[in-house]
């Protein structure tokens, strides 16, 4: 069972058959250029995507390298002035000796005094946290009891190491001015000396805090849009450049989660937006830089290539689309000219140009379009040749039909007339047979002059006046000319022989035939006019069909006289032309012979092959 | 050029050229700083709490590209010149102003006349009720109340405390002081309220003769005045208040000052200007109109969050 195509694949279809072959190649042609484009697009725009990333991470890991570079130069600077306070100020002093004390100090403060703009104070306690020597403040405060904090604690637990505490308010010593600093502390367990004996000790140097601001602050990522910050191995801020703004809690950073980053490039969603991080840890401190660009600002960096690339794809869309309209047209233009020349020809055009330029296959299909055609041609005129011998072959039947039976009769009124001893009347009869038979036969010709067919009448009437002992009497009127114009031959000898039959068999010497033979402009008359009985309507009316009513009453004969004639001239001459009848009973009959206006010219092309 | 080929080629190419003009200068795709929007700060005083709460404003004004006049009276807490500056500047056109109002009273009027010629944003006194477009303050209320609380630690039952009333009028500072007041009365101490002086001699016979068992400053300045006042003496009341100046944790470390409540002024600061800021460009606020406040004593005067609170960093 055929199943019926789907809605969109019915409309599918009926598009693809009323589409052009143009149309269908441009379509395919830009539709595969689209694809193939868009395709290289994509895959250009990621991969430049994938390196502008790749690019921006570069970037960044290069100014957090710098960063590193100078906040790692910091800390070695700071870590410098704790050896040299330790290795060449502590180790070899003896706390017991009563000038050390003062020694220390000038020492601490010369080693101050060089570096005061990131220092913000140096000082050595003992194990049990009291102040041995500070400056450039030298008095401790009250509350305070520096064996809590963080940075002696650390400093004590482990010894080998040095300590760097986060970002938080030095408030170890009496400040006359009431001045806080933020600091960032450098602790270390260091070795006093008293009376000889070793002693655990601590070495605090606080450094600005606006020396590692300093450092970081004017760190640029991406014109601005991108930003640095410095957290410890806990994820604890020690810079931030909005630090106030996270510690007033109106701003929020991912510093817990990168503390767990390892170096190098990461991308994180933080506060529903995608940001580019990039983490360099700080040598010995565990500290880590933390670069961040948002991944809007790296998309905004390349917009304009991207928007460049936009176009580039687009234009080159376009130009492919002008390409394979241009293109298809080219390669189609040979099939829409075979085509325009069919169409041509369906309309009936004779003469039509099969000559296409194309391609191999189109040229070879006119030619073998042109060659079809030419066959058909052929065909087509043996058909029409092969019709026409059928339409002669069928007249010749006709024409065979008339002569038999009154050669039959016209014999036998012979032998009648001979074995009664009328011989000149048997010998007018004969002569006039002769003549009757010679035109009939007319040297094989159809076409004869009408004088022939009339001298053909009048020996017929001849014959036929003898048989029936001049019962009728006939006379025949022939306008001048026409008797030189040409008919188809043994029209008139029919018509006469029913006019005899029926309508002359029972006059009583009153009956009359006259034939009459002349032009209506284009056309020939020829009247045979008979005071016979006469036919009803019906029958007239059945007498010229190719096949006879039944239900109609039979007049006496077939009339196959009649239909023999009026056929052969229709199928001569053409439905224009044949036989009307007129008759009314009692009224007699007017048979009329339409033919056309045939000069010896004319007559030519209706003779058979082999007619001269 | 054939009709077809001037359809096929030319329109698509000009629609292609007029779409890479519109991408590429396309505005919307572009980050732009907003324009630069100038905003008048009318202060009350030029006491150093409001160093905090500048440094606040200055933030936002970098991260909004506000550029901020400041206006100070000349004389502290002058409602008068207050209305002054404020008809000042809306006169001139001001498209922002941020206003610490020193009295309600005084300046409702002119308030209520700025409301809708500018963008008017209190800070620490709520003036929305008078057509300020919003106010970013503290709850007095509770701050008061925190501070009473602070200093009944200090002061038996029936103990005198005694509030200063350093800010006359109706605003914010007021709002505290009822409110420490009305918890202490409740408690059942002894409540005087003295009109603040800076003439020492006076508040010293004023001391002598009310004998409280604590002072309480309601802002920053009078705090400080008072801190300054008890160096040397032994047998100065307890001193409480609100404030978080360099001076005042010195004080506070040193013992001077027992205990203080100290108000995130970083934040209004900031806050304030990000709202004005907002309002004045036509674009949606939802920020946060109160911040919070700690008290602080000096032992926990270096916990993490305190010295953040106490010691903007920058």
């Amino acid at each position: 069972m055929d199943k019926k195509p789907s809605g969109f694949k019915a409309r599918w279809k009926a598009r693809y058959h009323h589409a052009s072959i143009q149309l269908i190649l441009s379509i395919a042609f830009t539709a595969v250029a689209v694809i193939g484009m868009l395709f290289l697009g994509m895959a250009l725009l990621l991969r430049f995507s994938s390196s502008a990333n790749e690019m921006a991470a570069e970037s960044s890991q290069r100014v957090l390298a710098q960063v590193n570079w100078n906040l790692d130069s910091y800390l070695r600077n700071m870590m410098r002035v704790s050896d040299t306070v330790y290795y060449r100020v502590i180790k070899s002093a003896d706390l017991e000796q009563s000038d050390t004390a003062q020694e220390l100090r000038d020492a601490l403060k010369l080693l101050y005094a060089k570096d005061r703009d990131v220092l913000v104070s140096l000082a050595v306690f003992d194990g049990n946290g009291e102040l041995i020597s500070a400056t450039p403040l030298t008095e401790l405060k009250n509350s305070v009891t520096p064996s809590r904090e963080g940075w002696f604690t650390a400093a004590m637990e482990r010894i080998e190491n040095l300590h760097f505490s986060t970002p938080h308010v030095q408030h170890l010593f009496e400040d006359p001015d009431a001045r806080y600093h933020w600091v960032v502390s450098l602790s270390r367990h260091v070795e006093l000396t008293r009376g000889g004996v070793i002693q655990s000790g601590v070495l605090l140097v606080d450094m600005n805090f606006s020396g590692i601001e300093q450092i970081c602050k004017d760190v640029s990522f991406f014109d601005g849009q991108g930003y640095l910050y410095l957290i410890d191995g806990n994820g604890e801020i020690i810079y931030h450049p909005r630090q106030q703004l996270l510690y007033a809690g109106l701003q929020e950073e991912n510093n817990l989660t990168a503390a767990g980053y390892a170096d190098g490039t990461h991308t994180e969603i933080f506060q529903s937006q995608r940001r580019q991080v990039t983490v360099k840890t700080v040598g010995y401190t565990g500290w880590k830089l933390v670069g961040v660009v948002p991944a809007e600002t790296l998309r905004d960096n390349y917009s304009q290539l991207l928007l460049f690339a936009l176009f580039i794809v687009s234009f080159s869309i376009f130009l492919l689309v002008f390409v394979n309209l241009r293109l298809s047209e080219w390669i189609t233009a040979p099939m829409k000219k075979l085509d325009h020349a069919v169409r041509e020809l369906e309309k009936g055009v004779e003469s039509v140009d099969f000559n296409v330029d194309g391609p191999y296959e189109v040229e070879h299909l006119s030619h073998s379009v042109q060659s079809m055609i030419s066959t058909m041609r052929h065909l087509m005129e043996d058909v029409l040749r092969q019709e026409e011998e059928k339409r002669r072959s069928e007249l010749d039947v006709l024409q065979s039909q008339i002569n038999p039976h009154f050669l039959y009769n016209t014999l036998d009124s012979v032998v009648w007339m001979t074995e009664n001893g009328r011989t000149q009347e048997a010998v007018v009869m004969l002569t006039a047979l002769a003549r009757f038979f010679r035109i009939s036969l007319s040297k094989g010709s159809n076409i004869i002059p009408i004088g022939d067919e009339i001298e053909h009448a009048r020996n017929y009437l001849t014959i036929q006046k003898m048989r029936y002992k001049n019962k009728f009497s006939a006379d025949i009127s022939v306008e001048p000319g026409v008797e030189k114009l040409y008919t188809i031959k043994l029209i008139i000898q029919p018509i006469l022989e029913n006019a005899i039959y029926h309508g002359m068999e029972y006059a009583d010497g009153d009956g009359e035939i006259h034939i009459r033979a002349f032009r209506e402009g284009e056309t020939v008359v020829i009247e045979v006019e008979d005071n016979g009985p006469g036919m009803s309507e019906e029958i007239v009316e059945q007498l010229l069909k190719p096949t006879r009513d039944v239900s109609v009453p039979k007049a006496k004969g077939s009339g196959i006289g009649f239909r023999n004639v009026h056929q052969r001239i229709q199928l001569t001459f053409g439905s224009a032309y044949g036989l009307t009848i007129r008759s009314e009973p009692d009224n007699g009959t007017v048979v009329r012979i339409c033919l056309p206006v045939l000069e010896e010219e004319d007559a030519r092309k209706y003779r058979k092959e082999g007619e001269r | 050029m054939s009709r077809k080929v001037l359809l096929q080629l030319v329109l698509p190419l000009i629609g292609l050229s007029v779409l890479f003009w519109l991408l590429a200068f396309a505005p919307g795709d572009k980050h732009h700083q907003p324009a630069l929007l100038e905003m008048s700060v009318i202060l009350r005083d030029g006491d150093g709490n409001v160093s905090a709460m500048r440094k606040g404003m200055e933030q936002a004004a970098k991260d909004l590209n506000v550029e901020l006049r400041f206006l100070t009276p000349a004389e502290d807490n002058s409602a008068v010149e207050q209305v002054q500056l404020l008809e000042h500047e809306v006169s001139g056109a001001a498209p922002a102003v941020l206003l610490v109002p020193a009295d309600r009273e005084a300046l409702g009027e002119a308030v209520s006349a700025a409301a809708g010629k500018t963008t008017l944003v209190t800070v620490e006194t709520d003036m929305t009720a008078w057509g300020a477009d919003a106010s970013i303050s503290m709850d007095h209320q509770a701050l008061g109340e925190a501070l009473g609380k602070a200093a009944m630690n200090g002061v038996p039952f029936g103990g005198t405390v005694l509030l200063l009333d350093s800010l006359p009028g109706d605003n914010g500072i007021r709002e505290r002081m009822e409110a420490t007041k009305a918890l202490l009365e409740e408690k059942g101490r002894q409540v005087r309220i003295c009109r603040w002086t800076s003439d020492s001699t006076a508040f010293a016979n004023i001391l002598r003769i009310e004998r409280p068992k604590a002072v309480i400053a309601f802002e920053a300045a009078a705090l400080t005045e008072m801190a300054e006042l008890s160096r040397g003496e032994e047998a100065f009341p307890l001193l409480y208040g609100c404030g978080s100046t360099a001076s005042i944790a010195a004080a506070l470390e040193k013992g001077r000052v027992t205990a203080i409540a100290a108000v995130n002024v970083f934040s209004a600061g900031y806050l304030a200007v990000e709202a004005a800021a907002k309002l004045a460009r036509h674009e949606s606020w939802t920020g946060a109109s109160s911040v919070g406040f700690s008290v602080v004593r000096q032992e926990t005067m270096y916990s993490s969050d305190n010295q953040k609170l106490l010691f903007p960093v920058t």
